[in-house]
């Protein structure tokens, strides 16, 4: 079919590719009059990292958009707790006026649902809503895009300014609960710590006061006052002299397997608060000490009964030393702690704003122009379709070349359409 | 072919197209191929009308005898008929449907299909020509009749 044949064709049926447009685009508008128009307003905010000063809060931070951190803000900024605030502050727990064209032009509010929900269920159903018109987009660990939907520019720069309030009062709300938590965890440790402590020096103190000849002794005075540091610690302890008894080489022998029980205890101390109490690194410091244990036990059953007090007495002096070690580094986490509090006030300040949020001026929602082009498009092409269907449904001629085509006669006239009656 | 957009131009091309009917009946008449002609419908009411205006301008037009029949009437007695006219115009509303075609076919040399545009359907149209060849009456061609003659001048410069 000729391009002549396809124009006509389309002239003759002119109606079925004008009226689909037409009737496609007045119903976009008509539903564009009562669609409620989306605002967006957002804020971005700098969310600072902080160094903590006590190992327990630090978190660790990725740098990347998966940064566990950055994915707990957002999490927080879209929770219950602050979504109810939000809620609260703002009333909207009530549905928002309508804003559609049809509200503002007939003044006329549509009736609500039927749907008989009590105060709870209203609750929850608004809390979903806000929870989610409310979207936060990490750009990075450290800055965030909080932006909100609603019916009205007021209504979203409003929301998204109570979301940002309030996400800053409940974050430092956590972090202080966590911080109660922690201090309150550990000064019960502490108590407990300070109780073996006192505990530890009666032992030691009673013991003095019954062995004065082993605590006499110039080899024992001062000689476990300092832990050590490190297995190489536990091994420099000076060799005895010559003039020793053979008892005495095997006290200060035994005195390095208590080095190395101290260590390790120490060690334990530290890993149960880093690890799991199932962890194989626990499990294997715990073998490493009944290892020692026993071996303290079966030397000492070989030793004199001088030599055994001596070895109590070391081990006495050990336990002391150990809980005052384990005493004061829990009183430093403590005060990192108690430290803390200021650092996170100084955290939560230091969540600032980059860019102010303001009402938006244009809905983002629906595009008018768009849909209304879309529609109308969408009509032509259904036009078009008609047209295309109708064509092949029409068993009839129309143009001179058909005729020719299907008939094989030649056509010695066309006479126009028209009334010739009058001709 | 020829349209036009307003009624007054409208009718002139009709008569344009009438004009050119009728020179090609008289040339065909002049070359001695056709003495008698079947103006043939298929339910196409135009037809007498057109043929009446033929049947006039013919004879306002040229000195010679001519005749017009309606083959409608199925009453009609082709040998009552006088033959002897210069050209005898017959036609017939719906060939289909026209009974009395029988009697005149050994009467009528040639014929022309009336075809409605928009109207008419193609497989009643090549009944009709199956029927005409049935009785052996050769078809000279065809008319185009009720084509959409309110087209735009853009469009029509285009389509031609």
């Amino acid at each position: 079919m000729s391009l002549r044949n396809i124009l006509y064709i389309l002239f003759l049926r002119k109606w079925l590719i004008i009226i689909p447009p037409i009737l496609t685009c007045l119903i976009a508008v008509c539903i564009l009059v009562f669609v409620q128009p989306i605002y967006v307003s957002s804020l971005k905010m700098w969310n600072k990292e902080m160094q903590e000063g006590s190992e327990i809060l630090q978190v660790v931070r990725k740098g990347d958009q998966k940064d566990v951190y950055a994915n707990v803000q957002r999490e927080i900024i879209r929770s219950g707790i602050v979504m109810e605030k939000v809620l609260d502050e703002l009333n909207l727990i009530k549905p928002p006026p309508s804003n559609s064209m049809a509200a503002r032009i007939f003044k006329h509010q549509p009736k609500p649902s039927k749907q008989k929900l009590n105060e709870s269920q209203r609750r929850i159903e608004a809390l979903n809503a806000l929870q989610q018109s409310v979207e936060v987009d990490i750009i990075n660990p450290e800055v965030m895009i909080i932006s909100s939907r609603m019916n009205s520019p007021e209504l979203s720069l409003k929301v998204v300014q109570s979301v940002a309030e309030n996400y800053k009062e409940t974050y430092l709300e956590i972090l202080n609960n966590e911080i109660d938590r922690f201090e309150e965890v550990l000064t019960k440790r502490l108590s407990k710590l300070q109780s073996d402590l006192r505990n530890s020096e009666n032992k030691l103190q009673d013991f003095e006061n019954q062995n004065p000849d082993i605590v006499r002794k110039p080899e024992f005075q001062n000689r476990f006052n300092k832990l050590p540091n490190s297995a190489q610690d536990s091994l420099n302890v000076k060799t005895p002299l010559p003039s020793m008894s053979s008892d005495m080489n095997q006290v200060n022998s035994l005195t390095i397997v208590i080095h190395e029980l101290a260590k390790l205890e120490m060690k334990k101390s530290k890993l149960l608060t880093e690890v799991s109490e199932n962890s194989d690194l626990l499990k294997s410091v715990d073998a490493e000490i009944v290892r020692n244990k026993k071996l303290l036990d079966k030397n000492m059953s070989k030793l004199s009964i001088q030599a055994k007090l001596a070895v109590d007495y070391q081990r006495l002096q050990w336990q002391v030393n150990l809980s005052r070690e384990r005493y004061t580094s829990l009183l430093a986490e403590i005060d990192k702690i108690v430290l803390s509090r200021g650092t996170k006030m100084k955290q939560i300040s230091g969540i600032s704003v980059l860019n102010e949020a303001t009402a938006p001026l244009y809905p983002v929602y629906p595009k008018k122009k768009m849909i209304v082009i879309a529609a109308g498009f969408f009509g032509i092409l259904t036009g078009l379709a008609c047209v295309y269907l109708a064509q092949l449904a029409d068993n009839s001629f129309h143009l001179a070349n058909e005729v020719k085509d299907e008939l094989d006669l030649p056509v010695i006239g066309v006479i126009p359409a028209g009334d010739l009656e009058d001709a | 072919m020829i349209f036009n957009r307003n009624k007054k131009n409208q009718y002139k091309e009709i008569e344009k197209v009438l004009t050119i009917i009728q020179q090609k009946l008289l040339w065909l008449k002049a070359n001695n191929q056709v003495s008698s002609i079947l103006l043939a419908g298929h339910d196409n009411n135009s037809i007498e009308i057109i043929s009446e205006r033929l049947f006039q301008k013919l004879t306002e037009d040229h000195s010679q005898s001519f005749l017009l029949l309606n083959l409608n009437d199925n009453f009609l007695n082709p040998e009552k008929i006088d033959w002897e006219h210069d050209l005898v115009i017959s036609y017939c509303n719906d060939l289909n449907r026209c009974p009395g075609i029988y009697k005149f076919s050994n009467y009528i040399d040639s014929s022309i299909l009336m075809i409605e545009a928009g109207s008419t359907s193609r497989t009643s149209t090549k009944e009709m020509v199956t029927n005409l060849k049935e009785i052996k009456i050769p078809i000279t061609g065809s008319i185009l009749h009720g084509f959409q003659e309110k087209i735009p001048s853009i469009l029509r410069r285009i389509i031609g």
